[in-house]
Formats: C-alpha cells, sequence, structure tokens
C-alpha cells in the first residue's frame, strides 16, 4: 500500500510539474515573439517590443487600421475648434480593468504623465496638458502648444495610450504588476524571460476575442520559433527569418503574412565631413551601388526596395523616380568630376546583428570605383553613440515613423536643428529643406502637407542624401487553423480579432 | 573546520568587492550611453536627458561606485535600466532555472564521463579507450548551438517526440541538458581516466587483488575512492562554470536563464543587471569551490586535518 | 654566468627534451593530434596558394551553393567560396590563439613566478588580485572588455588573453614553489645572481613542461572563445573570415544550407581536437613521474 502511494505521489509530481503550459488548446492561442516588453505602462517605454504587449491590454482616443488609416477607438469623433484645439467626443460605455468606468478626466490625466515621462516627452510634447479642458465626462478639448499637422497621428501610437490614474498611483514602483487598461486583454502574470499570460477581459466594450487565454511565448532564435509553429507547439509565430518564410511556403500546415512595415533601411553619411560634403561624391556612390542587388540579397528575394527616405504606408510619402540610380559609368564620371578620380579610404559603420551582410556587398560594390570601404561593426550600443555623436564616415542606418507621418519621418532625420542627437545623422543641412519642413509642420490642411513633403523628398533625393535600401518586412508565421489573422505596419498585431477553425 | 569555514567566507568579501569595483570600472569608461540605448534610435536629446537624469547617470564616477556600494550592503541591487524590475528579483527568478539546467547537466555528464573514464583505465589504449576519447573530445569542440538546432530538428520536428523549446517539465528538459552536458563530458573523462590509471597501478590495488577481492569492489571501492579527488575537483569547477548559464542553450531552447539574460544586459549596458549578476556568480564560484573543498575533507582525512592545521590556509594540491 | 653545473645541466636538460620527445612518439593519438594541427597550420601559412578564391570575392548570382566541384566547401550567402574563406579563417583563429596565449603566458607567468619566488604578502596580494579576475566567467570577462574597448582582432586577442591570465598565474605560482628550494637555486644565489636573474634564467627553463602543456590547451580554449565572441558579434571585423562569425552568420539557414555551418564547425572541432591531443600527449611525455 505504501509503495503504491509513493508511486501514485510521483506520478503526480511529475505530470504536474509537466503541466504549465498544456491548457486546453481551443481556449488558448498562444504566440511565439522575439522581443520581450521593457514595461507594462504604456508611456515606461516605447520600444517595438513593449508596445506589441501595450496595445493587446490598452487603447488610444484613436488608432491606426492595418492600412494605416486613422479609425476612431476611445474617441468616437473630432473636431478641430481652432489652430491648437481638438475637442474629442468619447466612448461612454468603456470600463477599466479595474472596474472603473471611462471618464474625460482619464484622458487628461494621462497627458499630464506623457509630459513627465522620458520616453514620451517628445513624440507628445506638443499637447499642453495644463491648458487641456475637460468639458463633460465624455468630452474633452486638448489643447496644444503650438498648430502641430500630424497631432492626430501621434495620439494614434501606443505610447499615447490612456491609462488610470488610480491604479497607476496604488501601482507606483509595482504597477507592472497590475497594468489597468481598456483594451480586450488583461495581464494574468508575467513570468519575466518566459512568457505572458493575458486574459480575456469580460467587460470589454468592443467584441470579444474568440478564446479566453492569450500567452506570448518569448523564443529569443528565429529558427526555434518558426519550428514550433510547424510542430504545433505555438499557433503564431512573429517574426521568423527570410529562409523560414520561403521555407514554409511549401508547408500545407502553415500559413505565412509578410508585411512591410514603418521602417526603411538606408546607407547614408556624415554630410559635414568631407568628402561626403561634395554632393557630387555622394551622388557618385548611389549610382555605383546596386541596390535592388543588395535589397534582393539580403532578403531572400522576399522584400522590397524603398524608393523613398521612408516608407510607402506614411502618410507624405512620394515614390520618387530615383536620379541617380544604379550606373556604374556614371558613378565614376562623378567622382571624376569631384576630384577622386582616383577614389579614397574610408569607413562605414554598422550595427553588426543586422547589416552585416549589406555592408559586405556594398564594400564589394565601392571598390568597383576606387572607394576603399574598412567596415566597423558595432554592438548596437556603439554603432547608436557613433552616428549620435557624428564620429561615422558612411554608416548603414534604418528608422521607423512609429506615427506614420512624414513630420516624424523627416523633420527628426534631416533638419539643421535635429543634427547628431535629435535625430539627423546624417549631419545635412539644407535651409530650402528645413523651410519646407517647418511650414509642413504647423500646416493643418493634409493636402498642402503632402504637397511639400513631395518637394523635400524630391531634393533629398536629387541630393543623394541617402542609399535607400529595403522596406522593413516582418513574417509572421501562423497554423492553418488560425484564422483573421492581420499584420499591422507598426508591428503590432490585433490578436483580438483572430479565431480558430 | 567551522573557523576555516568562517574564514574561507570573509576572505571572498575583498574579492567580491575587488570584482564590483573592477566591472563597475570598465563599464563607467566604455563609450555607449545607457539611457540612450534604452531609449533607441529615434530618441531625442530631451529625452536621454530626461532618462539620464531619472537613471542617476550624470552623477560622477565616485559617487555612482559610492551609491551603488551603499544599496548593497542594504541588499539592493538596485533596479534593472532596460524594464525597472529589481535586479536581485530578476536575477532570483532565473537563478533556479540556472541551477536546474546546470544540475542536470553535470549530473548527466558526470555520470557517463565517469563510468567510461574508468572503463578506459581499466581498459587502456583499446578500440573502447580510444573512440571514447575521441568522442568525449567532439563533445567539447561541437558547436553547441548547432548540436542543439540538430536536435531539435531531429526529435522535435522530424520524430515529434520532444518539444522544441521552453523549460516547463522533465520532456522539456532533456534536449537542453543533453546539448549541455555533452560539453563537460569530455574534461571529466580524462581526468577520471588519468587519475584512474595512476590509482591502478598503486601497491593497495595489487594487494586487494591478491587477497582476492571481487574486481568490481576493487575498482569502485578501493581505486574510484583514491582516485576520485581530481574528479570532484573538476566536477566543482564546471558546476561552477554551469552556473554561469548557458548563452546559447538558453537562446537555442529559449530557457529563461541567468545566462542569455546577463549577455543581453551587456550589450545593453544594462550595468545595475551587469554588475548584479557578475557579482552573484563570483559569489556562487566562491561557495562552489569552498563546497569542494569541505568535499575533500570527506574523502581525504589527510586534507581535513590540513584544514584544522593550517588555520585555512588548505594548500589545494589537485587544483587544475 | 655559466657555471659547469649549469652547462652539465644544459646538456641533461637537451637529453631529457629528447627522451620527451620519443615518448610523445609513442602515442598515437597525440601524433594524429601533431599532424592534425600542422596541417591545419599549413592550410592558414599557405592559404594565399592553396586558396582557390581570394576571400572576399562576391558573386551574387551563386549564392548558396551545395559542395560541388567548382566550390569544394560550396558558396555562403554572398557567394563567397567556403574553403577559402575556411582557409583564411584558420590564419585569424591561429593568429588569436597565438598571441592571446602569449598574452596570458607573458603577463600570468610573470605575475606566477613573483608570486611563487617570493612568497608571503607578495604572493597572498598577488594571488587574491588574480582571485578577483577568477571570480568573473571568464565569456562575461571577455565581453565586458571587448563593449569596453570596441571590436577588433587586437581588442579580442586582450580580452581573451585577460582572462587567461589567472590560470597560468597559478600553474607558474605552483611549479615554482616546488622547484625554487632545490640546490642549484642556493648555488646560484650564493654566486650572486640578482632575483630577477635567477626567476628568468634558472626556475623558468625548469618548469617548461606544464607551461607547455597549458599552453597548446589554452590556444584550443582561446580558439573557442574567439569564436563565441565573434558569434555574438563582439570581435573580427567582415569581411574577414572567422570560423565563429562564419558560424553565426550561418545560424539562421541551418535547416536547408547546412553545409555553411558544417565546414566552420568541422574547422573549429579539428583544431580543438589536434590541440587537446598533443596537449595530452605532451603531458603524458613530459610527466616526470613516468620517466622510467
Amino acid at each position: 500500500m505504501k509503495r503504491k502511494l509513493v508511486c501514485l505521489f510521483v506520478v503526480l509530481a511529475v505530470v504536474l510539474s509537466s503541466s504549465a503550459l498544456v491548457l486546453a488548446k481551443h481556449d488558448t492561442l498562444i504566440v511565439a515573439v522575439d522581443r520581450e516588453p521593457s514595461s507594462m505602462n504604456p508611456h515606461g517605454s516605447n520600444d517595438a517590443g513593449t508596445s506589441f504587449v501595450t496595445n493587446l491590454i490598452y487603447e488610444g482616443l484613436v488608432t491606426f487600421d492595418s492600412d494605416m488609416n486613422l479609425v476612431p477607438e476611445l474617441a468616437t469623433s473630432w473636431e478641430q475648434i481652432d489652430d491648437t484645439t481638438i475637442r474629442f467626443f468619447l466612448r461612454d460605455n468603456v470600463y477599466f480593468h479595474n472596474g472603473e468606468h471611462f471618464t474625460a478626466k482619464d484622458v487628461k490625466y494621462t497627458f499630464e504623465q506623457t509630459a513627465k515621462s522620458a520616453f514620451t516627452a517628445s513624440t507628445l510634447g506638443m499637447i499642453d496638458a495644463e491648458a487641456t479642458t475637460v468639458i463633460d465626462d465624455y468630452t474633452i478639448d486638448l489643447v496644444l502648444k503650438y498648430p502641430f499637422g500630424p497631432a492626430i497621428n501621434h495620439l494614434a501610437h501606443s505610447t499615447a495610450a490612456i491609462v488610470n490614474q488610480k491604479a497607476i498611483e496604488e501601482g507606483g514602483e509595482n504597477y507592472d504588476d497590475n497594468p489597468v487598461g481598456t483594451g480586450p486583454f488583461m495581464l494574468k502574470r508575467w513570468n519575466s524571460g518566459d512568457s505572458i499570460e493575458l486574459a480575456t477581459f469580460d467587460g470589454y466594450w468592443g467584441a470579444k476575442p474568440a478564446y479566453k487565454t492569450l500567452v506570448l511565448r518569448y523564443i529569443p532564435e528565429a529558427t526555434t520559433r518558426a519550428i514550433e509553429v510547424e510542430t504545433g507547439g505555438v499557433d503564431i509565430a512573429r517574426a521568423i527569418s527570410a529562409n523560414d518564410a520561403l521555407n514554409l511556403a511549401d508547408n500545407p500546415n502553415v500559413n505565412v503574412i509578410s508585411s512591410n512595415i514603418l521602417n526603411t533601411t538606408y546607407l547614408s553619411y556624415n554630410c559635414s565631413k568631407p568628402p561626403f560634403d561634395n554632393v557630387k561624391v555622394r551622388q557618385a556612390i548611389s549610382s555605383a551601388i546596386n541596390a535592388d542587388a543588395v535589397v534582393r540579397n539580403v532578403t531572400f528575394g522576399l522584400g522590397e526596395r524603398a524608393h523613398s527616405v521612408m516608407a510607402p504606408s506614411i502618410f507624405g510619402y512620394t515614390a520618387i523616380e530615383e536620379p541617380y540610380g544604379y550606373n556604374v559609368e556614371r558613378a565614376k564620371q562623378l567622382m571624376a568630376e569631384a576630384g577622386y578620380a582616383d577614389g579614397f579610404k574610408t569607413t562605414l559603420v554598422v550595427n553588426a546583428v543586422n547589416a552585416s551582410t549589406s555592408a559586405e556587398i556594398i564594400q564589394n560594390m565601392l571598390a568597383q570605383i576606387g572607394i576603399e570601404v574598412e567596415i566597423l561593426a558595432y554592438d548596437f550600443n556603439n554603432w547608436l553613440d557613433t552616428i549620435v555623436n557624428g564620429r561615422q564616415d558612411m554608416y548603414i542606418g534604418g528608422w521607423t515613423t512609429v506615427t506614420g507621418d512624414a513630420d516624424y519621418a523627416l523633420r527628426n532625420s534631416f533638419h539643421t536643428d535635429n543634427k547628431g542627437t535629435g535625430g539627423n545623422r546624417s549631419y545635412y543641412s539644407n535651409p530650402e529643406v528645413d523651410a519646407l519642413l517647418e511650414q509642413a509642420a504647423v500646416e493643418m490642411n493634409q493636402e498642402i502637407r503632402a504637397e511639400l513633403y513631395k518637394k523635400v523628398q524630391e531634393i533629398l533625393a536629387e541630393e543623394a542624401v541617402y542609399v535607400n535600401l529595403q522596406i522593413g518586412q516582418v513574417h509572421l508565421a501562423a497554423g492553418k487553423h488560425v484564422k483573421g489573422l492581420k499584420a499591422h505596419p507598426n508591428q503590432n498585431i490585433d490578436l483580438w480579432t483572430v479565431y480558430f477553425e | 573546520m567551522f573557523r576555516y569555514v568562517l574564514r574561507r567566507i570573509l576572505m571572498m568579501i575583498p574579492v567580491l568587492l575587488g570584482v564590483v569595483f573592477v566591472i563597475f570600472s570598465i563599464l563607467y569608461f566604455s563609450p555607449g550611453d545607457p539611457a540612450r540605448t534604452i531609449l533607441g534610435v529615434t530618441a531625442t536629446e530631451q529625452e536621454v536627458e530626461m532618462l539620464s537624469e531619472e537613471l542617476g547617470l550624470n552623477d560622477p564616477y565616485g559617487v555612482q561606485l559610492f551609491r551603488y556600494l551603499q544599496n548593497l550592503l542594504r541588499g539592493d541591487m538596485g533596479r534593472s535600466y532596460k524594464n525597472n524590475k529589481s535586479v536581485s528579483a530578476e536575477i532570483m527568478q532565473r537563478f533556479p532555472t540556472t541551477l536546474l539546467l546546470a544540475t542536470l547537466s553535470i549530473l548527466f555528464a558526470a555520470i557517463v564521463a565517469i563510468i567510461a573514464g574508468i572503463i578506459s583505465a581499466i581498459r587502456q589504449y583499446s578500440i573502447f579507450d580510444n573512440v571514447v576519447t575521441g568522442f568525449s573530445l567532439l563533445g567539447i569542440s561541437i558547436p553547441n548551438f548547432w548540436l542543439g538546432l540538430m536536435l531539435i530538428i531531429l526529435v522535435s520536428l522530424q520524430w515529434r517526440l520532444l518539444p522544441a523549446s521552453g523549460f516547463y517539465g522533465p520532456k522539456y528538459w532533456i534536449l537542453p541538458l543533453i546539448t549541455n552536458g555533452v560539453g563537460y563530458m569530455a574534461g571529466i573523462m580524462r581526468i577520471t581516466r588519468s587519475s584512474m590509471l595512476e590509482v591502478i597501478r598503486q601497491d593497495y590495488i595489487r594487494t586487494a587483488r591478491a587477497k582476492g577481492q571481487r574486481e568490481i569492489i576493487v575498482i569502485l571501492k578501493h581505486a574510484l575512492r583514491n582516485a576520485i579527488i581530481p574528479i570532484i575537483t573538476l566536477i566543482g569547477l564546471q558546476f561552477g562554470r554551469a552556473l554561469g548559464g548557458a548563452v546559447l542553450i538558453e537562446t537555442v531552447f529559449a530557457i529563461p536563464g541567468l545566462g542569455k539574460y546577463l549577455v543581453d544586459s551587456i550589450s545593453a549596458k544594462d550595468i545595475p543587471v551587469i554588475q548584479g549578476g557578475v557579482l552573484f556568480l563570483a559569489f556562487l564560484f566562491g561557495v562552489v569551490n569552498l563546497g569542494v573543498d569541505i568535499l575533500y575533507g570527506f574523502f581525504d582525512p589527510r586534507i581535513s586535518s590540513q584544514y584544522k592545521r593550517n588555520k585555512g590556509k588548505a594548500v589545494r594540491a589537485h587544483a587544475k | 654566468m655559466q657555471s659547469r653545473e649549469e652547462t652539465n645541466r644544459s646538456r641533461k636538460n637537451y637529453s631529457l627534451w629528447l627522451s620527451a620527445w620519443r615518448r610523445l612518439r609513442k602515442s598515437r593519438m597525440a601524433m594524429f593530434g601533431l599532424a592534425l594541427f600542422a596541417i591545419i597550420c599549413l592550410g592558414a601559412i599557405f592559404a594565399d596558394v592553396i586558396a582557390p578564391y581570394p576571400y572576399d570575392f562576391q558573386n551574387l548570382d551563386e549564392t548558396f551553393q551545395f559542395p560541388s566541384a567548382k566550390h569544394w566547401f560550396g558558396t555562403d550567402s554572398v557567394g563567397r567560396d567556403i574553403f577559402s574563406r575556411i582557409l583564411y579563417g584558420g590564419r585569424v583563429s591561429l593568429q588569436i590563439g597565438l598571441i592571446s596565449v602569449l598574452i596570458s603566458v607573458t603577463i600570468g607567468g610573470s605575475l606566477g613566478a613573483i608570486a611563487g619566488y617570493y612568497g608571503g604578502k607578495t604572493d597572498n596580494l598577488i594571488m587574491r588580485t588574480l582571485d578577483i579576475l577568477l571570480a568573473i566567467p571568464a565569456i562575461l570577462l571577455a565581453i565586458t572588455i571587448v563593449t569596453a574597448l570596441g571590436p577588433g582582432m587586437f581588442n579580442l586577442m586582450l580580452a581573451i588573453g585577460v582572462s587567461s591570465v589567472p590560470s597560468f598565474a597559478r600553474i607558474v605560482r605552483a611549479s615554482i614553489l616546488s622547484v625554487k628550494e632545490q640546490e642549484f637555486v642556493e648555488a646560484a644565489r650564493l654566486s650572486g645572481c640578482n632575483d630577477a636573474h635567477i626567476i628568468f634564467s634558472h626556475l623558468v627553463p625548469n618548469i617548461m613542461a606544464p607551461i607547455i602543456v597549458q599552453v597548446t590547451l589554452s590556444m584550443a580554449l582561446s580558439i573557442l572563445s574567439a569564436s563565441s565572441l565573434s558569434f555574438i558579434g563582439l570581435g573580427i571585423q567582415p569581411p574577414m573570415p572567422e570560423w565563429g562569425a562564419m558560424l553565426s552568420a550561418g545560424r539562421a539557414y541551418i535547416r536547408n544550407y547546412s553545409h555553411i555551418v558544417l565546414f566552420p564547425g568541422l574547422a573549429i572541432m579539428a583544431t580543438i581536437l589536434s590541440l587537446n591531443l598533443l596537449g595530452d600527449g605532451l603531458r603524458d611525455a613530459l610527466d616526470p613521474r613516468l620517466k622510467n
């Protein structure tokens, strides 16, 4: 009898310890992710790993749909009262996860918070939280410090999500254990380094998800993520490699969704340092690089070439016909005109993790016109430090326009005032471009803004400030039993639309 | 004995302080701005300034070091720059996982390697000996991430026998412990073999055999017992190393352990985490060494008497 | 200051080396290791002659080719010949192994010799300081140093060299301790030699055996560490081939283009294997207890 009890004990122990992830199959959605959030507070971090999760827990006044159109979320409509005031009419049937009713007071509180956070101070810096007035429970006048064309776009970003005052104040330093939002999911548990468990929120005002539990498993290795989808260990895998995307295309049990994101990669320079201050040199380099071949190689043929300094789904984007595309003869000629017929030696700084191959191909191509490139493959830290402080000659960089608006894409990257630390890592300075950017920032008519941005992109192309490489791309893999999955250009996934077949 | 242990623990303190100082200094003077790294590519100067202030990064070297030491004495290792979680809590959360993986891997490696080593020693220069030596050397030179991925592809994907990632229960442990353990087998096997070879030649073994003892008793009770000290030394050292975590294994198998956590924090310049992690590992290393020395005492009365005699300055004759 | 005893001693040393070599020749494993290592070295040294292609010659139309007559080990993601890159990569790895070990031996050996010779407080101070280095996991120490100094071959060698200093110091110290009480040391001191001369001209030559063994084993470790560091992205700058970096680059393609990962892995394995076999053989051959 004792023996049997011991056996039973052992069996139970073994079974219980393996039970962690054995949940009812269609009540749970398991997603393999490549990044962990840094915070459960939307104002506590601005990285993509965090917004992926806060997108599930919180909501903002407005949001983007998968085509990057602005649609209402917590606000039902809005109207421009004057140049610096926007009146928002809010939903009246929304509740927070802690039972509190959502009202205009929460909106005002939220923007008082964002003004104080290092992660949102500039993207939401145009908001004057003090002057913002609560008209009634469901109406609020948002006041800006200055006229700002892309204001609504900034409000759709995940860092503008609405938080609950009571929860933030009571949570204090441990807020991340119990975040409170208005979104379709609530946090059940964050097993740091391993997984995040979320439960659907019964009091959600919108359409509730088709399942009860959502588990986000953090699996850092891309190959492992793909394998887990194939074996059925997870339902969806985010960010599988291009190579695996190609492999899985033939797999009848798996669907692959490839989507472009709000990011482009480019080769650029420190335009204030010779010889890159000479526009002919830049134009020569543009002409010497077969950017299509580079993109084709590093994205396994799945990626798209960027035809401007920002991604297509961004408001204000114009596809520019390249004035200095691949033409080795012209490249040599321009080098001669610039006075460098014999070439020169220089360095190329890249982020070792994702740009080494591009750098090597480019190095090879530039050798054809006499430019000897030494590659400096740094880790993210050092690379960023180098270009922020202008120590680079050439560099490969990328920019993600999280707000989906050209102002964020262009003004930070090309305005003279933003040189170096402000975001203008190419140290490019052109008063004509500056004027256009400033004008477009305060212009409230979106059509006029689009025209101004078109002009800017044309000038940048003519001045060959960037050699545009690929548009950022993310591949999602899902088992064929998973339906309703849509990928967003902002890298979030609206997992509440997913259902099982 | 107690005094010996106490003395050893006290001697660890200046070493640990030294570790804090060395790591802190290296990190402080290296390029890169933690605040900017956290805020990312698109951060503005204003944002970087705000975060730097919040994290206390603008204070001079001495102030920052002193503040860190002060907090340390109160048991506070600070908060991660990246996700603001308590460093000690994060380390404590991951440590059991690393401990489990390390223990399983070393157990696996030790059992297989000691048996193979003993047989190799008995049958020196035989085919078994050569093959086993070859295999174990293969084990340390094979890139372990390659082995891990190959095992996943074969066992999880092709044969659907075991899960591909995670560390949630016994069936999740198998592939990682094999991949990790293989790297430790070679050393243990070789030292078992050479230690046994030395012992087998001794007179007292011949005496035991002459007395008519069964061979297996001779080997296990007499030979192994006397050969065990260098083997334990090595296992102890390797266990200490294994506790440092196995970055690549943790990455490939998605195991939330200490290794990957620390390596990631180094690239992110998450200084509190790096310092806390290295300090913790240094402490563990000291504890494991102490444990091994005490274990010696159990196996070899000559050594334990030394501890009592020399007041703590025992010379570890078999070290390395 | 060559006394007659010293001349006799050098002659005796020479015959000792000869008998050690004879013992080494007897072990098949050690000879195999030596031969394998020699092949790898030759491949690296004569890479310019042997390699069919330059290591950075790209061909974007011939990427991911499997091994064939044209490319013995196939091509990588930008169409470079892997066989050539392995040969040149050998140069990098061997250089790193050699120089980092040189750094360790010089610094660690000197510290160990001084500690062992003088004993007492000096010994304590040196060994406790080295304990600090030893307490930090080697790979983390190396990563921290490289992160601080920036990537590149020299910094890599420095970082790896520094992390091996404590083991050399320990070994040298232990050997010095066992040798320093011998008579010839006393004789040298009486003839008026100063400390430095005693240490470096008299003691060190007599403890070469364990040092040599540790050198081969340390080289293996250094090459492995360099691969690991390059694997994480802190190390050799592209397009210079380094076996660990090649492994890292090929990681994502392991399922359908496994040859990209196979050959650098085999190269690393072969090098480590040969060095370990050689080191083991040397240890057996030079062990004074087995002299008879």
